[in-house]
């Protein structure tokens, strides 16, 4: 595997941030709260009413547990309501509406609504950097051929912060995503014929190994000049992180990010996604731009080292729309700095285990998150892809069902095999979530390829019966 | 406008991107791999802004 490159000292203008002490850093973070906070004071109706419906004012904020302790969260429910009230943008957008240069919006999946963010230049630049720093800590540097297999443009802060992000690195970039096809992208590839880095989403990376395998192609040995490839997005099992970077002959690593972030939130250092000793990698938060708080959902107090809670995100350098305290419904494990391992006195956050709060499914009593069933479907190298649904059938019993595709490698895998590979899977799946589901085998093409967030679950269940 | 409220001549406003391109290109050879690129971006964003200006040498 291609030697990583190490990004200690690597930059003149990070080499401060990475030697600050955690009480440096934390005077840092809490110097530059207090001016965001005197700025909103001043400039956004949204948060001085409810500091003010929590009778704070900025300068009763003398610490971030202050801050913790006294500025309440906001909601996603909150920024539509502020919307809904003073459309477009709601009251929070905080910046004269001319200086906006970029309107980004959430996706609307969660069924609720979209988010509008109003960018201002200012806060475009810090978008950039925001995909520009997490990928140069992986190894990208000026000069180097870079693959986006994200789709561009749109609404999205993903379409419009990864092209601002490459530009700004200085890279030569190709922006595939969205518009040409996997064996396209393979075939863009072999043109150039060299390639440093890929950004795309974890099932997206999926699918593009699985093409190179068809076509019987090993990464690792046509692009030995490979330095990384950044995940976003999903989950995935320990084994297929070690088997992917095997295949491209790289580290492989991974960012957490989101609209309300700007950007990554948090990234892989050097290391990768997989720590020398084999455990799950680490996310360094780049907490001097984003105040990353991660609380357990039911108390709002932090959760201890080691333990899972919800994120709740502050913008410390965004001008327009920003988000102070905001409940993301976003799940990761903390892990304090101490065991970071790199001297660095940055949080982390586990890789391979971001999931959603309210992705859960609640079947038969069970709560059941998807990313558990898919970390239990894809440590088996045999399995291309899946779907699942959720349903009531005639009789009135919940009934799970998961439908698999294997790799093409793998097609035309026997009898005996299957029914061996379900029973494994149907098992390990119970382990996970306690729910006994059905499992079948169908043709690939009746499984769809997902190009960018995967929604691989169905509830078809009417709502009075989800509970 | 200036900052005392007086306008700027368009001869005033080419002077001042010659001034920013100077530095930005001075910038754009920062041994910092890490600010290089926004440097050269800053560059190329003030040379084309000279060369919309019709400046022959931007």
């Amino acid at each position: 595997m291609g030697e990583a490159l190490a990004f200690r000292d690597a930059s003149a203008t990070l080499a401060p941030i990475e030697r600050l002490s955690r009480p440096e850093l934390e005077a840092l973070q809490l110097a530059k709260l207090r001016r965001q906070l005197e700025r909103l004071w001043h400039t956004n109706p949204f948060y001085r009413a409810r500091l003010e419906a929590a009778k704070v004012v900025p300068d009763d904020i003398r610490s971030l547990a202050d801050f913790a302790a006294r500025v309440p969260v906001s909601t996603k429910a909150d920024f539509l309501a502020d919307q809904q009230e003073h459309p477009p943008f709601g009251r929070r957008l905080g910046v004269p509406r001319h200086e906006v240069t970029l309107v980004n919006m959430t996706g609307g999946t969660s069924g609720q609504g979209q988010e509008v963010y109003g960018r201002t230049d200012h806060d475009i630049a810090i978008q950039g950097y925001l995909h520009l720093l997490p990928w140069f800590m992986a190894g990208l540097r000026p000069g180097q051929m870079a693959l986006n297999c994200v789709p561009t443009g749109g609404l999205t802060t993903g379409g419009w912060g990864p092209p601002e992000g490459f530009r700004i690195a200085g890279a030569t970039a190709f922006h595939a995503g969205g518009t040409l096809s996997t064996d396209a992208k393979i075939d863009l590839m072999l043109r150039f014929g060299e390639m440093h880095f890929i950004y795309a989403s974890t099932n997206y990376l999926h699918t593009l190994s699985e093409a190179f395998r068809r076509r019987g192609i090993v990464p690792a040995e046509r692009f030995p000049m490979m330095r990384g490839i950044h995940i976003v997005a999903e989950g995935y099992p320990l084994e297929w992180a070690r088997a992917t970077e095997e295949f491209w002959g790289c580290r492989l690593h991974e960012g957490y990010g989101s609209t309300q972030g700007a950007g990554f939130i948090a990234s892989t250092c050097e290391e990768g996604v997989v720590r020398a000793d084999g455990r799950r990698g680490l996310m360094r938060l780049l907490e001097w731009i984003n105040l990353a708080e991660v609380c357990d959902p039911e108390t709002g107090l932090p959760v201890a080292p080691g333990e899972e809670g919800e994120i709740i995100l502050t913008n410390l350098d965004i001008q327009g729309s920003p988000v102070l305290r905001f409940s993301t419904r976003d799940r990761a494990r903390f892990v304090p700095w101490q065991e970071c391992g790199s001297g660095r006195a940055w949080n982390c956050l586990e890789t391979g285990t971001i999931g959603r709060y309210d992705d859960m499914l609640k079947i038969r009593g069970n709560n059941v998150w998807p990313l558990a069933v898919d970390t239990a479907v894809f440590a088996e190298a045999e399995v291309a892809e899946y779907v699942g649904r959720v349903f009531v059938d005639e009789s009135g019993r919940t009934r799970a069902v998961i439908r698999l595709a294997l790799k093409d490698s793998h097609a035309d895998m026997g009898e005996d095999a299957r029914r061996v590979l379900l029973g494994r899977l149907g098992q390990r799946i119970k382990e996970r979530t306690n729910v006994q589901m059905e499992l079948h085998l169908v043709p690939r093409a009746e499984v769809p390829v997902f190009t960018y967030k995967a929604r691989r679950w169905t509830d078809e269940r009417k709502e009075g019966l989800k509970r | 406008m200036n900052p005392d409220g007086s306008m700027l001549s368009d001869a005033d406003e080419t002077r001042l991107l010659r001034e920013i391109a100077e530095r930005a290109r001075r910038l754009a050879g920062s041994p910092d791999p890490l600010m290089r690129g926004q440097y050269q971006h800053l560059a190329g964003r003030v040379s084309a802004l000279l060369a919309i200006k019709g400046e022959v040498a931007a």
